[in-house]
């Protein structure tokens, strides 16, 4: 397979599988696949790190699929309770934030674990 | 980020997801750690419950056996009709539907209740939960409990009401929990009928009148001669009211010898200055650390407040067409509101109001038969003993002449966040201790023993007359007095202060009393002594927190009232209306007219004359003025700052010359210079009769400076005062000093989160207006205002600021918040409701 269309299909999956894990209260656990997906990107730091990014996008999409309004309004209230700016804003940076993280953190795993296996052989 | 190798990229990445992970997993600050609080699904941002819709829906509930038939009429005004062909499907719903809508308020009232709110919130309220413990709220609750039949009305009502709130709460989703318990980590509990008395507790305490009065007014007494007190804190007021039962109206009350002419009300019975009680918090340390300074800060608690009107009319007032009332309670103006609308139909009731969350039933409102409104009574219900304790034997105390033990009651408060607190709460014969250490302090209050006011309000709701309603009010209303007015659909009127109102034989009940046993409650005013007036011929009864009867009423009920403005304008109104129907009820209760003005804005203007203002513009704003505080009146604003300046000037050399600082209450309480003192308390009435029939009265002459003064240059001094203040914030007189631009209201959070606040809109009225405004940036006001014509009482309106929704974000949550300010009223029972909501009414259907 063409590894263009490889990397595509794993920024897919990536994304799916952090919005079905956000969406069925598993959202910490979103490294998971992604330690998978970056079996993938041996030797591709870069192209693995965009990874992070799909997985925060389908975690925001989690929020976006259903009552978008209602969720960012909760978003609003929480900083309001705990005194932050710009309403929602930070509230869902931080957590786009650490799903950011998670997941490309967890695609690093994946990328350097198979980088050093090969070496190993 | 650069790496040298897989493996030290791979350690790296591990070591960070490690990190992340644990970042996410702990609470720092008191919030929830990230992965449940920022979870998508089950976190602040998870899927919210179904939000409020208007509308009719159809229900069958089975419990226990018993098949409900339920028909609920969501109104788009937050109002819910719940009709029932049976007595549990509606007080089960009612509970079910509180609970939808209200269950953090009703969770934070129950927790506040019981004490134990720093279960919840932490440490920052520990010395509020002391204090409720002190109050005994579960001890009495329980009492409650055991006393009522397992049969009777009230029980079964409070059973099916609790299996209500039950059945939602056992099917929430903790997904779809409110967010402050998200924040707070916290999972409501299952209600019992305990919990319900428990916030019956709470609310009596805070409608309870007098709170700690006297231990700030202990220091006037001892502080000042007693030709000061007399002069400035008269025992009855100076000024001009018209009291609620007048003895010319009723004077069969008047008759008993009671028990005022045997007490010393301007001299303090316990005075021991030199040992003050600022200087005694750490040595109550064993009772939580509670000292008095902080005691009375969990005391001032944001529902405590006292203001009100209402009326009733028959007779020569409607041309004998019919009998109407209208009430409108002046609370904090929160959100959520501390009201809940609902109209209740079940065999033998169709009952429509308002009822605070976590109360079955309706409390202000009206059935087919008769309507009710209260205001508060404003009468003393707590009495404040100083016991002698030898250090020695610190469980006893010295009473007619025998040591006593006190009936100790060890709580355990759990504290989050912090190590539980333990404490002792004594109680003796004449009250419970709330200040500890080497002058202990007991509070006796009315609602130390059970009562049941719930059952008042449960047997009101299916009342038949004002006579019916005068029987329920005598038997079951004895805490936290209100003047309930009453009319009927007999064309029947009355008003009804009925409850305990303490006796005692001897000492100065404005005080701290001797806690020896002689200055003791002897019993309570009998209730055929109790005042109340029942179809007056001059057809009209009233009432706005004034005071309660004329000066030779034989029994002392109290002191420290509203200033009795907002009576004198209601009284005014009443004795120069004819006909009156539903629009003028309406426009009586939304009269912006300050009364004090036609006591001092001639004084004013006369005194601008004399002093040769007689041609500037501010002479001509007032001189034009016709009193009512109107968004856009100039003059409105002037005379607000000037009538504070007024009070302040004059009264404030006296607070300094007899040092009553503000550990002492100065500032805080009306009869110190509290921000209330321009509408309430005994100092402004003092200047109404100065002014009016004493201009040179030596009590306008400054004791600091020894300079004379008379009415006239304190009137001058205070509106120099007021110019210069004006003129600095908003420049020359200018649209900028339109009361409106000074003047708003808004509805603040009931939970204190100031970014749940609404926003603040120009608002009409002060606090000496009927349609009241207090402060100049308000959140305190009528919070529900109903007219109800007893003729054909289904057309009755009424409304209250705010919506039924608790959650900021709902379009239910401020929705009548801008009509209530622009004085819209809504059809309780409206025209399109299903017939069953007509129940007793003409073509009603039975439910």
């Amino acid at each position: 397979m063409n590894k263009k269309v490889l990397f595509l299909l794993a920024y897919a999956v990536n994304l799916i599988s952090s919005l079905l894990l956000a969406v069925y209260g598993l959202w910490y656990l979103i490294f998971i696949p992604a330690l998978a997906i970056g079996l993938i990107f041996a030797g591709r730091e870069f192209k693995a790190s965009i990874a992070g990014i799909f997985g925060a996008i389908g975690v925001f999409f989690s929020i976006l699929v259903y009552q978008p309004g209602f969720r960012i309004g909760e978003a609003s209230l929480l900083a309001g309770i705990i005194g932050i700016p710009f309403g929602p804003v930070i509230v869902i940076l931080i957590m786009l934030v650490i799903s950011f993280l998670l997941v490309f953190l967890g695609t690093e795993i994946g990328c350097s674990t198979r980088n050093w296996k090969v070496q190993k052989v | 980020m650069s790496f040298t190798g897989s493996k030290t990229r791979f350690i790296v990445s591990i070591i960070s997801i490690a990190i992340v992970l644990v970042m996410i997993s702990v609470s720092f600050a008191g919030i929830p750690p990230f992965y449940k609080l920022l979870n998508p699904a089950t976190g602040i941002m998870a899927p919210g419950p179904l939000p409020y819709s208007p509308g009719e829906k159809n229900l069958t509930v089975n419990v226990n056996g018993e098949t409900s038939n339920i028909i609920v009429n969501m109104q788009s005004d937050g109002f819910i009709g719940i009709a029932s062909n049976n007595t549990r499907g509606v007080y089960y719903e009612q509970g079910y539907l509180e609970a939808k809508y209200r269950l953090e308020e009703m969770t934070i009232l129950e927790l506040t209740a019981q004490g134990n709110l720093s279960s919840v919130v932490g440490p920052s309220v520990v010395s509020m939960d002391v204090f409720y413990r002190e109050l005994m709220d579960n001890q009495v609750a329980q009492e409650e409990l055991n006393n009522l039949s397992r049969t009777g009305t009230t029980y079964l009502a409070l059973q099916y009401f609790v299996e209500g709130i039950n059945a939602y709460i056992s099917n929430l989703n903790p997904a779809q929990l409110p967010i402050l318990f998200k924040v707070l980590s916290f999972s409501p509990q299952l209600w019992t009928i305990k919990d319900v008395l428990e916030v019956q507790q709470l609310f009596l305490w805070e409608n309870s009148a007098g709170g700690l009065d006297p231990i700030y007014f202990n220091y006037a007494l001892e502080k000042m001669p007693e030709n000061v007190v007399k002069a400035l804190y008269p025992a009855y007021p100076a000024g001009v009211q018209n009291p609620i039962v007048p003895y010319s109206v009723n004077p069969s009350v008047y008759n008993e010898h009671g028990d005022i002419s045997n007490l010393s009300l301007y001299n303090a019975s316990w005075s021991n200055y030199t040992k003050p009680f600022t200087n005694m918090g750490t040595s109550s340390a064993n009772v939580g650390g509670l000292s008095l300074s902080q005691l009375l800060t969990s005391m001032r608690y944001p529902y405590k407040d006292f203001g009100s009107n209402d009326w009733a009319v028959n007779g020569p007032l409607t041309n004998n067409q019919s009998a109407l009332i209208a009430n409108d309670p002046h609370l904090t103006t929160s959100v959520p509101s501390i009201w809940m609308g609902f109209q209740l139909v079940s065999p033998g009731q169709n009952v429509v109001g308002v009822v605070f969350p976590g109360f079955p039933g309706v409390i202000l409102g009206h059935n087919p038969n008769v309507g009710w409104g209260a205001t508060n009574g404003q009468v003393q219900e707590t009495y404040f003993y100083e016991e002698s304790v030898n250090e020695s034997r610190p469980w006893y105390y010295y009473s007619n002449n025998s040591w006593v033990h006190f009936t100790i009651y060890n709580e355990t408060i759990n504290v989050k966040g912090a190590h539980s607190v333990q404490i002792e709460v004594k109680r003796a014969n004449n009250g419970v201790l709330v200040q500890n250490g080497c002058f202990p302090i007991a509070m006796d209050w009315t609602g130390l023993s059970p009562s049941y006011e719930i059952s008042f309000f449960l047997h009101i709701d299916k009342t038949g007359s004002v006579m019916q309603f005068q029987q329920n009010a005598s038997k079951y209303f004895k805490v936290a007095i209100q003047n309930w007015a009453v009319a009927d659909i007999y064309g029947n009127i009355g008003i009804f202060p009925y409850g305990d109102y303490p006796i005692i034989e001897k000492g100065n009940p404005r005080g701290i009393l001797p806690g020896t046993g002689g200055y003791n409650w002897v019993g309570f005013i009998p209730i055929n002594q109790e005042p109340y007036l029942y179809n007056p011929s001059r057809g009209y009864v009233f009432s706005a927190n004034q005071i309660t009867v004329s000066s030779n009423y034989p029994y002392y009920v109290g002191w420290d009232y509203e200033s009795g403005y907002r009576a004198d304008e209601i009284h005014l109104l009443l004795n120069s209306t004819k006909g009156f129907d539903t629009a003028k009820m309406e426009a009586v209760q939304l009269t912006i007219h300050d009364y004090t003005t036609n006591i001092f804005l001639p004084k004013l203007i006369s005194a601008m004359k004399e002093t040769g203002f007689g041609n500037s513009t501010i002479y001509n704003e007032l001189q034009n003025w016709n009193g009512n505080m109107t968004i856009n009146s100039t003059a409105a604003t002037i005379y607000y700052y000037w009538i504070q300046n007024f009070v302040n000037d004059v009264f404030s050399p006296y607070m300094t010359y007899y040092n009553i600082t503000a550990s002492e209450g100065l500032g805080q309480v009306s009869f110190f210079l509290g921000s209330d003192d321009y509408y309430h308390g005994p100092l402004i009435e003092d200047l109404v009769n100065w002014t009016m029939n004493y201009p040179d009265v030596q009590w306008f002459s400054n004791p600091v400076t020894g300079v004379h003064e008379t009415a006239t240059s304190q009137m001058m001094l205070a509106l120099n005062k007021t110019l210069s203040y004006l003129n600095n914030k908003y420049g020359k007189i200018s649209n900028s000093w339109q009361w409106g631009d000074i003047h708003k209201r808004y509805l603040s959070s009931l939970f204190g989160i100031n970014s749940f606040n609404t926003s603040e809109i120009p608002a009409a009225g002060d606090g000496n207006t009927i349609n009241a405004a207090y402060g100049t940036i308000s959140d305190f006001g009528p919070s529900w205002r109903m007219v109800a014509n007893m003729s054909h009482a289904y057309t009755s309106v009424g409304i209250y600021p705010g919506g039924i929704s608790e959650n900021p974000i709902s379009q239910y949550y401020e929705n009548d918040f801008v009509p209530w300010n622009d004085g819209i009223y809504y059809r309780l029972i409206p025209l399109t409701a299903p017939a069953q909501f007509f129940y007793m009414y003409p073509g009603g259907e039975s439910p």
